[in-house]
C-alpha cells in the first residue's frame, strides 16, 4: 500500500521537517496532507483519505486532544491510526494519550523510528506495501466529504 | 568560564543535544557575557546585544505538578541571524536562494525551544511529573529570564539559553 499521512501540527517549520522525515524513511507514499491546527485537521479529513494521522498536541484554536477526541468519536473515523507527536515526556500524560488508542513518538526522532512506528499503529508488514491498496482503517471521508466532526 | 550549577548543566546538555538531533548543528559550550543578552528587561535590545543583528528569541512557558507541588516556569533561547537561519535551513531541508524568511526563522527556533523546554522540563522533574507547554511566543518585555544561563557556540554562532523555574522543579526530579 502506498501511505496517505496527514500532519498536523501549529508549526509549518515543524510540519515542513516532519514531512521531510516520513519522506527519508522510505515509506511507500501517496500524498502528504498538512494542517495547522485541530479544526483545519478534521476539515482535512472531511477532504481526503487518510490511513495516518502525525498528531502535534500543544496547538491553538483546537489542541491534538481535542481533535482525538472528536475522530474517536466519529464511526467513520474512530479507527483511523494516530500517532501523536510531542515533546511530552510525562508517563501520565503519555500513558493518558495511549489510552486515547494512539501511538506515540516524542520529538526529535529518526526516519528508521518513525517507519516502524507507522507500520506498527496501520498494522501494515513490510509485504503489504507492495500492494498499493487503501488500508482498511484510513478514512472513507473523501468518497463524500460528508464527514461533520 | 565558571563552571556551570546542576541546572546549568542540564540546560546545556538539554540544548545541544536538540541542536544536533533536530537540526544537525554541533554545539559547544561557551563563556559569554553575564546576564544574557537581552539585558534585565527584555523588550527588543536584540539588535544592540551580544547577539548582533537578526537576532531571534523565544519563549516556551511551562506549567505542572511534580512531587505534589504545582511548578511552572519559563525557556527562553536566543540565537544569532546566522544560527536562525541554520535552523530554519536545516529543519527543512531547503536552502533556496535567500534562505528561510524571518518567519520560518523565528518558526525554527520557537520549536527549538519547544523542544529543549520539553525534555529539560521532564529531565529535572522525573517522568512522574505532569506538564503542559504553551505554544512558542515572543519574549514579552520585562520576562524574567531566570536563574539559570547557558550560553552556546553553534557552528560559529551564538546562541543563549535561559530557563526561569523554582529550584523545586529539581528537588521534585531528585525525588521522583
Amino acid at each position: 500500500m502506498a501511505f496517505n499521512i496527514l500532519i498536523v501540527d501549529d508549526s509549518a517549520v515543524m510540519r515542513g521537517m516532519i514531512a521531510r522525515v516520513v519522506r527519508l524513511s522510505g515509506l511507500p507514499l501517496a500524498a502528504i496532507h498538512e494542517a495547522g491546527d485541530g479544526a483545519a485537521g478534521l476539515a482535512a479529513l472531511a477532504e481526503h483519505w487518510v490511513d495516518l494521522v502525525l498528531l502535534d498536541v500543544n496547538m491553538p484554536v483546537m489542541d491534538g486532544e481535542e481533535m482525538l477526541r472528536r475522530l474517536r468519536a466519529h464511526p467513520d473515523t474512530a479507527a483511523t491510526p494516530v500517532i501523536i507527536v510531542s515533546t511530552e515526556g510525562s508517563e501520565a500524560r503519555r500513558a493518558a494519550l495511549e489510552a486515547l488508542g494512539v501511538s506515540f513518538i516524542r520529538k526529535p526522532f529518526k526516519p528508521e523510528e518513525l517507519r516502524a512506528l507507522v507500520l506498527q499503529a496501520t498494522g501494515v508488514t513490510p509485504e503489504d506495501e507492495a500492494y498499493a491498496a487503501p488500508h482498511p482503517a484510513g478514512t472513507a471521508a473523501a468518497h463524500d466529504g460528508a464527514l461533520d466532526f | 568560564m565558571p563552571l556551570p550549577t546542576p541546572p546549568e548543566r542540564l540546560l546545556l546538555t538539554t540544548a545541544r543535544s536538540t541542536f544536533e538531533s533536530l537540526a544537525l548543528l554541533f554545539a559547544e559550550p561557551l563563556a559569554g557575557p553575564p546576564g544574557g543578552p537581552l539585558g534585565d528587561s527584555f523588550g527588543d535590545p536584540l539588535g544592540d546585544g551580544p547577539l548582533g543583528a537578526g537576532a531571534v528569541a523565544a519563549r516556551v512557558a511551562f506549567a505542572g505538578e511534580a512531587a505534589g507541588r504545582a511548578l511552572g516556569g519559563a525557556l527562553t533561547l536566543a540565537v544569532s541571524a546566522d544560527v536562525a537561519a541554520a535552523l530554519a535551513e536545516n529543519m527543512l531541508g531547503a536552502a533556496g536562494p535567500g534562505g528561510p524568511g524571518p518567519e520560518a526563522r523565528r518558526d525554527a527556533v520557537g520549536e527549538v525551544a519547544n523542544v529543549v523546554c520539553g525534555h529539560l522540563v521532564s529531565a529535572a522533574a522525573g517522568p512522574a511529573a505532569v506538564f503542559r507547554l504553551a505554544a512558542p511566543a515572543a519574549v514579552p518585555a520585562g520576562a524574567p529570564a531566570g536563574p539559570w544561563h547557558a550560553w552556546l557556540d553553534v557552528e560559529g554562532g551564538r546562541a543563549w539559553a535561559a530557563l526561569d523555574a523554582p529550584d523545586a522543579l529539581f528537588a521534585a526530579g531528585a525525588t521522583a
